[in-house]
């Protein structure tokens, strides 16, 4: 992280775009203290969301936005701290600056949860800043168990999916009556499988066939998301895994190699021959003529000697 | 040759005396200096645009994105068109067995050269990077035919050269060895350019030859040019350009054009240079019937080019179409196709549209028609795009040349026309040797007659 | 680890405010490798596109560089990529909104359009509607067979773009395209000094040059970071869909949708298909449009080509 290069695109592995969240608890995302003035507050509102990635990869997402001109708009390069349970310093999660669409975003500590009962509360935080007033966000989830198993019998391909929650006891219960939408990822965004979602049946499961017509990569693969979206109680829970079931992406670098619309190196090869074949029988005639002229020339010298001598 | 053993020795030189006299290249008189000094005055003019548009951009011209190419290309095509003379006065006649072509030979060649010359001069005009000229040898695309025309107008200029040279080499030794009171670098040009020239029977033989075959070489090369340069057009999509007359209607209007253009230098050597002797009725007479039959191909290619795409009135075509038929560019396009083209035809059907300067003038029309003939094949086309032109500032859509593109234009056709000056100060119009030559084949055949 | 808040970190976190790029599996891992890395013996966790924690050492971790892609690069295309735009006619109601983001993203003056929104008519009884039109990034584009110096090429993801450092500006390819989609700088193009010091790239197509050819890129230096070009994301109404062939979907930011159903369901065609060019934009045909047919100031004169 010494010097920031221009690195050459590694173009060959596919490079994927991904969010990367420091996943420690010690985020260092952290602003020394700032200066602050007293004058000019804006007014800025958190919305806050929750999201549980494979079941174990918590996602705090804290959109902060201030009013340009009358609109609502993301605001960049805003502290935004979280807590669990409180507000308070001990329960400082971290602290993330929001990014150019104005999100914050961190992946809470893994482990920590585990003792803390069936239900958390999270908040974020924008104190003693510069630009903005004083602002608070909370969100409750409660604790859930998303999965989704991939399954291939008799070339069919099923999905299953099964959503439990826990009781005060850590007993757990299946959640029935809830939607499930089935996606697979694709470059701009999420391919739906089905016109639409699946819901979840009294032992909080579904059961979908995966279509057999989709491409996937070279090898075949392709990612699967299974999703809930803003769940009263579990807020956003997402599972993906990638599995090859995709139709392999055939790419054949010969195919329409040579062709008129090719570079100059993939010319077609009876273009190639035509012309130079042209050109090598017009030009040899053209050469033979200059070498004649050249004989003209020895000849007069010839003459010219026999004449004086 | 053979004749020449028979031939009295003095009688010979008395007969070439007065040949070589008449025809050696004599100083500009007051009128040649004139017209030197105006053509020179509208090429420096045009150079002063020219750097102002290589600043500046072709922003200073009229084009713009939808009429992206002008007259520039047009002019392009003109020059390409009248380079084709040389081949058909050298080439096809020649092998044709046309004898009376001989005082033509050189006018033509010299046409041809100095117009193709000025053909490549007009394509880098027209680039909007001319410094990047290079590319188009280094970075070459063999699929691109501006990439043919590369190739095939530089082999033309050079089989040209060849052409105007080769012929010229005994007149330079004629030169070198007659001509007295010239300056000590034109004596010594001559010297340099007649390689060492003594008519040894020899060297005599392989000039016959080398002539004989570049004769040969250049008709599919002519050809070649100019069909690759409709192909400019015709090898796009664009309504009016789609069409597979292209090659033959660019080719046949060419050698009309060069024909018109012989005829009227011949008009102008002749008076100017006093050579009634040389180029005769006979002459023009001949010429005449080549320019009626050329006419004649043309009218049928014009036929199939205007007449097919309006009979059937494909709705691309037809915005084109029913403008040069009775829209804006209808005044132009009818007065081509009648003072260009049906016009000189009719005169020269009768006797006296036969003579010298009726037919000079009718040259006249015929270059004029086709320069504006080749203006009606490039620009009307792109003033109707696929799409509609919405959105766009008036002059856009209704190209029209500025000031200094017309200058710059003019500049190219003064140009073209004082290299063609020049060559006709330093060389004989009329190739020396050769009527000589002819002459005494003559005066054999009557005396054994 | 707050204690390591020093200045190296700070520039990092400033450029990349906590988004980096990483790939999800080892193979693309490698790729990062290929670079010298110290290794810092610090691991960070990281969550891979298919949601998946991966740890590796701080000190692959690298803030998303803009990444300039040098006029050599710009040759090769994405690789496993086709892209292809849908334009559904029903819901363009001449907003314009298009026109202007690629405006303003490819610094274009206003006589300069790179995507035009045209009023067509088939016929006299047929209703008007709008158009956006655009490179169509043709398959066997009539424009880069013309080409005589390599200026403007196909690449292997579908997109054709031009090399202003390699065009003479000979202008054939204008000619050659039956769309009317290349423009010409005319004369030195005005920007803002920034702008003009700004390293060119093909795949910017920014800064334009004086005496070249240029046109609608498909914005592909968006396009490599996962975003939609920016005619796509700017129009509010969900007119353009945009995505990858191989990948059979599309996208308009809203939904996204298999590109073969879209077409087949909505009738896509392609503008002029028999020129045989195999446009890679293709368009839903006006029906039960959501707008309905208003004119603007500028349409009512021009559109003799289609109107019999």
């Amino acid at each position: 992280m010494k010097k920031i290069k221009n690195i050459r695109y590694p173009g060959k592995y596919g490079l994927l775009w991904v969010i990367a969240l420091f996943c420690t608890g010690t985020i260092a995302f952290a602003q020394s203290g700032s200066d602050t003035t007293d004058t000019g507050m804006a007014e800025v509102s958190i919305e806050l969301k929750y999201t549980e990635a494979n079941n174990k990869t918590k996602i705090l997402e804290a959109a902060v936005k201030t009013k340009v001109e009358g609109s609502w708009q993301g605001a960049n390069g805003v502290a935004v701290q979280f807590y669990r349970n409180e507000a308070a310093p001990e329960q400082l999660l971290g602290t993330v600056t929001s990014d150019n669409n104005g999100v914050a975003r961190m992946i809470l500590p893994e482990g920590e949860e585990k003792n803390a009962g069936p239900e958390y509360t999270y908040i974020a935080a924008i104190k003693n800043n510069e630009r903005f007033e004083d602002t608070e966000e909370e969100i409750t989830v409660a604790e859930s168990a998303f999965e989704m198993t991939l399954v291939e019998e008799d070339s069919v391909r099923q999905v299953h999916i099964s959503l439990q929650t826990s009781d005060a006891d850590g007993q757990e219960i299946p959640v029935g009556e809830v939607e499930v939408s089935l996606f697979v990822k694709r470059m701009f965004g999420l391919l739906p499988i089905s016109d639409d979602p699946e819901t979840t049946d009294e032992n909080g499961e579904v059961m979908a066939e995966f279509p057999a017509d989709l491409p996937g990569d070279t090898a075949g693969n392709l990612v699967i998301v299974a999703r809930i979206e803003d769940h009263e109680r579990f807020g956003n829970l997402e599972f993906s895994r990638k599995i090859n079931w995709g139709i392999p992406l055939v790419i054949d670098p010969e195919k329409d190699k040579r062709q008129l619309w090719s570079s100059r190196a993939n010319a077609p090869v009876y273009l190639i021959v035509m012309v130079n074949s042209m050109l090598v029988g017009i030009w040899g005639v053209i050469l033979y003529i200059v070498f004649q002229t050249y004989k003209i020339v020895k000849l007069g010298r010839s003459k010219a000697a026999a004449d004086t001598v | 040759m053979k004749t020449k053993a028979h031939t009295p020795l003095e009688q010979k030189n008395a007969h070439s005396d007065t040949i070589s006299r008449d025809l050696m290249p004599r100083p500009f008189g007051r009128l040649g200096l004139i017209w030197v000094a105006s053509l020179v005055f509208i090429c420096a003019v045009g150079l002063f645009f020219y750097i102002d548009q290589v600043r500046n951009g072709l922003g200073i011209t009229a084009m713009r994105d939808y009429s992206t190419w002008g007259i520039y290309i047009a002019n392009f095509v003109f020059f390409v068109a009248i380079s084709l003379v040389g081949s058909l006065i050298s080439a096809i006649l020649k092998l044709s067995g046309a004898r009376w072509r001989t005082p033509l030979t050189r006018i033509s060649e010299m046409i041809a050269v100095s117009s193709i010359i000025f053909a490549a001069i007009v394509i880098v005009v027209d680039m909007g990077r001319p410094d990047r000229f290079l590319n188009v040898v280094f970075h070459a695309r063999i699929q691109s035919p501006i990439t043919w025309d590369v190739i095939v107008i530089s082999t033309y200029l050079v089989i040209s050269l060849l052409l105007l040279y080769l012929p010229l080499i005994p007149d330079l030794a004629l030169m070198r060895d007659q001509f007295k009171g010239i300056p000590g670098w034109q004596h010594k040009l001559y010297k340099m350019l007649a390689l060492g020239w003594n008519n040894h029977p020899e060297q005599e033989k392989i000039l016959r030859r080398s002539e004989r075959i570049l004769a040969i070489l250049i008709i599919p090369v002519a050809f070649g040019i100019h069909t690759v340069t409709s192909w400019l057009f015709a090898t796009t999509l664009r309504p009016g350009w789609d069409s597979t007359n292209f090659g033959p209607y660019f080719v046949s209007g060419a050698f009309m054009v060069g024909a018109g253009g012989v005829i009227a230098a011949m008009y102008i050597f002749r008076t100017f240079y006093k050579l009634e002797h040389y180029i005769t009725l006979k002459h023009f007479n001949y010429m005449a019937r080549l320019l009626v039959l050329l006419s004649l191909v043309y009218l049928y290619f014009n036929i199939n080019e205007y007449f097919v795409p309006a009979y059937k009135m494909k709705a691309q075509e037809s915005a084109h179409l029913k403008e040069l038929f009775y829209g804006s560019y209808a005044p132009l396009f009818w007065g081509v196709q009648v003072f260009g083209m049906i016009i000189p035809l009719i005169v020269l059907l009768f006797k006296w549209g036969r003579k010298p300067l009726p037919m000079f003038v009718v040259s006249i029309f015929v270059i004029v028609g086709a320069w504006f003939k080749r203006f009606l094949i490039v620009i009307p086309t792109l003033g109707h795009p696929y799409i509609p032109m919405t959105r766009v500032p008036e002059s856009w859509q209704h190209y029209f040349p500025t000031f200094k593109e017309w200058w710059i234009t003019a500049a190219t056709l003064a140009g073209a026309l004082l290299i063609v000056t020049i060559l006709t100060r330093l060389f004989p119009i009329i190739p020396v040797a050769e009527t000589i030559e002819e002459a005494e084949v003559a005066e054999a055949e009557n005396r054994t007659s | 680890m707050k204690s390591t808040d020093h200045n190296d970190r700070r520039a990092f976190l400033k450029k990349g405010l906590g988004i980096a790029a990483v790939a999800g599996s080892v193979t693309a891992l490698q790729a990062f490798q290929q670079d010298s890395v110290e290794e810092t013996g610090e691991k960070v966790r990281l969550l891979s596109p298919e949601g998946e924690i991966v740890e590796i050492d701080a000190g692959y971790l690298k803030p998303i560089p803009e990444v300039h892609i040098a006029p050599d690069q710009a040759r090769e295309g994405i690789p496993g990529r086709r892209f292809v735009m849908v334009i559904d006619l029903a819901r363009c109601k001449n907003l314009r909104k298009c026109h202007d983001a690629c405006e303003k993203m490819h610094h274009c003056g206003p006589e300069k359009e790179f995507l035009k929104v045209l009023k067509m008519q088939d016929n006299k009884l047929a209703s008007p509607f709008w158009q956006p039109t655009m490179c169509f990034h043709c398959d066997e584009p009539p424009c880069v067979k013309v080409c005589p110096v390599d200026a403007t090429y196909k690449r292997t993801d579908g997109i054709v773009l031009i090399d202003t450092d390699r065009c003479i500006g000979c202008r054939f390819c204008m000619v050659a395209c039956p769309y009317s989609a290349r423009t010409f700088d005319w004369s030195e193009p005005a920007f803002p000094l920034e702008v003009a010091h700004q390293h060119y790239s093909p795949e910017t197509s920014v800064p334009a040059k004086k005496g070249t050819v240029s046109k609608c890129d498909f914005c592909p230096d968006v396009v490599r970071k996962g975003e939609m070009p920016h005619c796509v994301s700017a129009c509010p109404n969900g007119v353009f869909y945009f995505g990858d062939e191989n990948e059979d979907a599309v996208s308009n930011g809203e939904e996204t949708v298999r590109l073969s159903e879209l077409l087949r369901d909505r009738a896509g065609y392609r503008f002029l298909e028999d020129l045989g060019t195999k446009p890679r934009v293709y368009y839903l045909p006006p029906v039960n449009r959501l707008f309905p047919f208003e004119d603007d100031e500028f349409s009512n004169k021009t559109d003799h080509d289609h109107e019999n």
